[in-house]
């Protein structure tokens, strides 16, 4: 016995109304309000940046690490992108954001090092550290606190006499890494 | 004396002590002598002392590093260190001078222990730990066990030197007014603990210092494992891992440092310490600190040959030595002479699980294993990484051969990196915190004469300029 067409029409709209109120219950009451939207986002960036060596060195391509971390999350960029972090940020990351975690070599531990005797006070080097590891002022001597200082080279360019260099940190042994096999 | 039970755990390796039969045979003073500045733990030591200075013995080279011998510093410059990576590290080099010291004055009544580190094993400044118990100390242990296979000179020492040990027990006695002092010594070794006890009714101290014996199984003698046995005798909860025997006011020294401190006491100065020396004949050397293994060697007719090679410490604890040229310190408690037996290929982990039982922190090695195979670092944190002492007892265990102990080592200095990195990383983000809000700060500021000037100012400029062209036409 087949249903009369009009059943069929009124059991359709009625599916239809069913289904759009149990869609507008389900989107009215699991929303995520607007702020805890963004504590939430604000929590993973700081996971993200937790992750990273935090010297604001822009070799990333971003002004900082904040903003790396921006990008990461929004996938703008990639996990491999600091190279002050080396290794050991990516397998964090990876493990962090769910990807596959890449190879890269460890970073060069260096600190800059002014050579006080071609060094004209000029003060451009100031501004540029994002530490403020270089100590000094216009017309004075300029030199770097190495214990803050994070390798980053951004004084470099802005340096008009070339009178920095980066100086690699040699192993010591308290500082020898044990490798695995004997 | 009263034997402690067995430890849970380690390993009941066979008894092999070469050398303490004999009376131990002094080296004498080479021309120059080596002071490495590696202080605990492999860190660096600040020289107080310059090239060209005339030294005696017992002045501070560095802290916790005094001079061994009179002499004048020849340089200070990197040299060949004992230490397990075989880098070389900047050093003190004295030469020796070989005229006769004149007396010096040891009467005095503070016991000058700037210079001395601990001669157990991990060279700890002993006036730092004994600072830990100054408030109270409720136990004082001499350590006089060496459980290693290989290693005799505490025995040795206690055999043919114990009135000087009880002096130097005596001494710190009176500094750190323990409630109980007791001597720890494996029950095997029955000379040495005769030599002691009459020491002790010679020296009217029989009821002051109680022996205890402990079972002679590998590692007993270690600092933790040692404290904890003497916690329990004494009827006391053991020590959790995140304390230190000095937070429940225990000190724990080594058998040789109280040695050392006799010896500052008579002559103002402690200036050798024994090494067992173990090559084709097995003797106790007298060592004077900072004499180059060579010398030693040398004098004592052993220097290796062919495919031998030099290994300091013990089997388990030690590791081959590079340079001869390194000296022997007092962290250097045996030289060994042999040609090394070809590692055996390590095979796969077969999780037989003879290693958990042997561990005698109570680890699994199997599962740390996997753990440092995967980089699992936090995984390896878990469960409990930092506390293996790397002892060795699972790779003897190990019926694949695996060196497990190696893995750990690794795994724990990958460890100390990480944290290195995060600490750095931490202390850069503040300051460039501290960057920002300065950064800031300058933009709100104005440094008087160097506001922007206002329109009128700039009008009023604009129509001088005007009438100053006018005038010149």
């Amino acid at each position: 016995m087949t249903p009369e067409p009009m059943s069929i029409v009124l059991m359709a709209a009625g599916t239809i109304v069913v289904t759009a109120l149990l869609g507008l219950a389900l989107h009215r009451f699991s929303r995520v309000p607007q702020d805890a939207a963004d504590a939430q986002r604000e929590q993973l960036l700081d996971q993200i940046e937790d992750c990273l060596p935090r010297t604001q060195c822009a070799q990333c391509g971003y002004p900082g690490c904040r903003p790396y971390a921006e990008a990461l999350l929004d996938g703008q960029t990639t996990i491999d992108q600091c190279p002050p972090g080396g290794q050991f940020t990516i397998t964090r990351l990876a493990e962090l954001l769910g990807e596959e975690a890449k190879t890269m070599s460890s970073p060069v531990e260096q600190v800059a090092l002014i050579d006080e005797a071609n060094c004209i006070g000029c003060a451009l080097c100031l501004p540029a550290c994002p530490t403020d590891a270089i100590v000094g002022a216009h017309r004075f001597m300029h030199t770097v606190v190495a214990a803050d200082c994070t390798g980053c080279e951004l004084c470099l360019p802005p340096c008009p006499v070339d009178c920095i260099e980066l100086v690699r940190l040699a192993p010591t042994p308290e500082r020898v890494a044990w490798s695995r096999t004997r | 004396m009263e034997t402690l039970p067995r430890i849970s755990g380690g390993m009941d390796l066979p008894r092999f002590k070469p050398g303490v039969q004999h009376p131990p045979v002094t080296i004498a003073l080479p021309a120059t002598l080596v002071f490495p500045l590696i202080g605990h733990q492999g860190r660096a030591l600040q020289a107080c002392v310059v090239a060209g200075e005339h030294v005696h013995a017992g002045q501070l080279l560095a802290p916790g590093m005094a001079a061994s011998a009179k002499g004048v510093v020849r340089a200070i410059e990197d040299h060949a260190t004992a230490h397990p990576s075989g880098m070389t590290a900047p050093s003190v080099i004295l030469d020796v001078d070989h005229t006769r010291e004149s007396a010096v004055d040891a009467s005095s009544a503070t016991l000058d222990l700037a210079g001395i580190v601990g001669h157990g094993g991990a060279g700890f400044s002993l006036s730092r730990k004994l600072s830990t118990v100054a408030d109270r100390c409720r136990c004082l242990i001499i350590n006089a066990a060496e459980c290693e296979p290989g290693i005799a000179c505490d025995e040795s020492l206690l055999c043919h030197d114990a009135g000087a040990v009880l002096e130097g027990i005596k001494a710190l006695i009176t500094y750190l007014q323990p409630e109980q002092c007791v001597l720890a010594i494996e029950s095997d070794k029955t000379h040495a603990i005769t030599s002691f006890e009459d020491a002790l009714k010679e020296g009217k101290a029989t009821g002051e210092i109680r022996v205890l014996a402990l079972h002679p199984t590998y590692p007993s003698g270690a600092e933790r494992l040692l404290v904890n046995q003497v916690l329990k005798w004494q009827g006391l909860e053991r020590l959790p891992s995140h304390q230190r025997p000095g937070d429940r006011g225990i000190a724990c020294i080594n058998v040789a440092t109280a040695h050392a401190v006799a010896q500052i006491l008579n002559t103002g100065a402690a200036t050798q310490r024994l090494v067992t020396v173990n090559a084709h004949e097995a003797c106790t050397a007298r060592v004077t600190l900072g004499t180059p293994v060579q010398h030693v060697l040398d004098v004592l007719g052993a220097l290796p040959v062919g495919a031998q090679r030099v290994r300091v410490g013990g089997p388990l604890s030690g590791f081959e030595l590079a340079d001869l040229a390194a000296p022997v310190l007092t962290t250097c408690n045996a030289l060994t002479v042999a040609t090394p037996v070809p590692e055996e290929p390590v095979l796969p982990c077969i999780r037989c699980g003879d290693c958990v039982p042997v561990c005698p922190m109570g680890l699994y090695p199997q599962q740390l294993f996997a753990l440092a195979q995967a980089q699992d670092s936090k995984g390896l944190q878990r469960k409990g990484i930092d506390r293996c002492i790397t002892c060795g007892c699972c790779d003897i265990a190990c019926p694949s051969f695996i060196n497990l102990t190696t893995h750990f080592r690794s795994a724990q200095s990958r460890l100390r990196e990480h944290a290195e990195t995060e600490r750095a990383a931490t202390h850069a983000e503040a300051l460039h915190e501290r960057h920002r809000e300065r950064v800031a700060r300058d933009e709100q500021r104005t440094i008087p004469g160097t506001e922007a000037p206002t329109r009128t100012a700039v009008s009023s400029a604009l129509s001088r300029a005007r009438a100053r062209r006018k005038r010149s036409g």
